[in-house]
């Protein structure tokens, strides 16, 4: 089973995002925060990890930089998901190494949808 | 609902902060001038108090738009997990909930989607009122704009049953933003189909007309009420005959559509008359 990490510090949308990948069939890590993702990214190994932008200490930002920078985690597909449309906020996920960007508020079918066209396309 | 009718009325007084913002700019300046050929020492000093001033304003209006930017982010959160939950009863076997209990999903999520509308529209007119642009000036081709347009608005316009004719006579180059160009002629088309009743027409005609792109969007819909058509442009107007007949609408997007255009040195007017059909004609200087 495809084990998919979801960090967000809000505790709604952690459990919606989890109950949608639970339904399409992943295995779900469900952390509040960065640091707690940064860990579970690196002890668990998820293949592709779905992180918040704005969460208290560590943000999306920071984590996906960290995981990018490891050789271990280096290859792990990341989505960011914010609530700020402003250009510099989705450059700055971009530039921090993020596969794909997803803005709030989301479809969760949607945020499903991209995540299995990420992660066929890194089958291929 | 009147918490949010408050929120909706707090940020419209904040948008208007930035117009009188704008119009004590322009006065400051204006005084400036005069001023400084009466008396070159007093000058000095009101200039130098002048541009505390400015610096003032223009620290207000960063203020303003970092606190657009966290309200938008304060909203887009609860919303997330209404239409997010709305989405997943929705998705529900169809057996599991009633019609009547569908129906009343279908009010949440169409007003989930009416709230982030207007998040969305605020976002835009708090960006763009200060004469800001989203990205950099460059040239652009009206005629493709207008033609991109009309490639979007093809579905709508047949789900609705409204035909739509184009004549667009192109190119039709201008210095402008041709993201924001893009959302006045999104705006307009969506007007134009969404206030015409099904077998209508919209009618889209683009053109160079004396150094300058004009387009035509004439509709054969409800009309705006001719009481009410000076308040077209202002933020939140809704025309009463549009709220009688429960037509969706933030009322924002013609006053983004004034001034995206403004921003362009051009002019925008609307010619309607209740039940016959509206005419919006937007002309742009080719070159500025």
């Amino acid at each position: 089973m495809t084990v998919v990490l979801v960090a967000d510090d809000d505790a709604d949308i952690r459990d919606l995002v989890a109950f949608k990948l639970e339904q399409a069939g992943f295995e779900v890590i469900a952390v509040e925060d960065g640091q707690t993702a940064l860990d579970q990214a690196r002890s668990r190994q998820p293949t592709l990890a779905v992180l918040d932008v704005s969460m208290p200490g560590l943000s999306g930002i920071d984590v996906c930089r960290m995981l990018r920078s490891d050789p271990a985690t280096a290859g792990m597909l990341i989505i960011m998901l914010t609530a700020r449309v402003q250009e510099q906020d989705v450059e700055g996920g971009f530039s921090a190494g993020a596969d794909d960007y997803v803005t709030k508020p989301f479809s969760p079918r949607e945020l499903v949808s991209r995540i299995q066209s990420l992660l066929s396309r890194a089958r291929a | 609902m009147r918490a949010v009718a408050r929120g909706a009325a707090f940020v419209a007084g904040l948008l208007t902060g930035g117009v009188v913002a704008g119009v004590a700019l322009a006065r400051v300046t204006a005084r400036t001038r005069v001023e400084c050929r009466a008396q070159a020492a007093e000058a000095d000093r009101s200039h130098r108090s002048e541009q505390e001033l400015l610096t003032k304003l223009r620290a207000l209006d960063a203020a303003k738009t970092d606190f657009m930017a966290t309200v938008s982010h304060e909203l887009r959160t609860p919303l997330t997990s209404i239409s997010g939950y709305v989405e997943l009863l929705r998705d529900a076997e169809h057996d599991e909930l009633s019609d009547a209990q569908q129906r009343m999903l279908e009010v949440i999520a169409r007003n989930a989607r009416r709230l982030r509308e207007l998040i969305e529209d605020i976002l835009t007119l708090s960006r763009i009122e200060n004469g800001g642009f989203r990205s950099q000036p460059g040239e652009v081709d009206f005629a493709e704009v207008v033609e991109r347009a009309l490639a979007e608005i093809g579905p709508a316009a047949t789900k609705a049953s409204v035909g739509v004719h184009a004549e667009v006579r192109g190119p039709l180059p201008l210095r402008g933003d041709g993201v924001q160009l893009d959302r006045v002629l999104a705006n307009l088309l969506s007007n134009a189909v969404k206030f015409t009743p099904a077998e209508g027409t919209v009618t889209v005609r683009a053109r160079h007309d004396n150094g300058e792109a004009v387009l035509e969007v004439a509709d054969t819909g409800m009309g705006i009420p001719e009481d009410e058509q000076n308040a077209l442009f202002l933020r939140f107007f809704r025309a009463t005959n549009a709220i009688r007949r429960a037509v969706p609408g933030t009322g924002l997007g013609l006053a983004i559509c004034h001034k995206i255009v403004d921003n362009h040195g051009g002019t925008i007017l609307v010619d309607s008359i209740e039940n016959v059909g509206t005419t919006v004609t937007v002309r742009i200087p080719a070159v500025w």
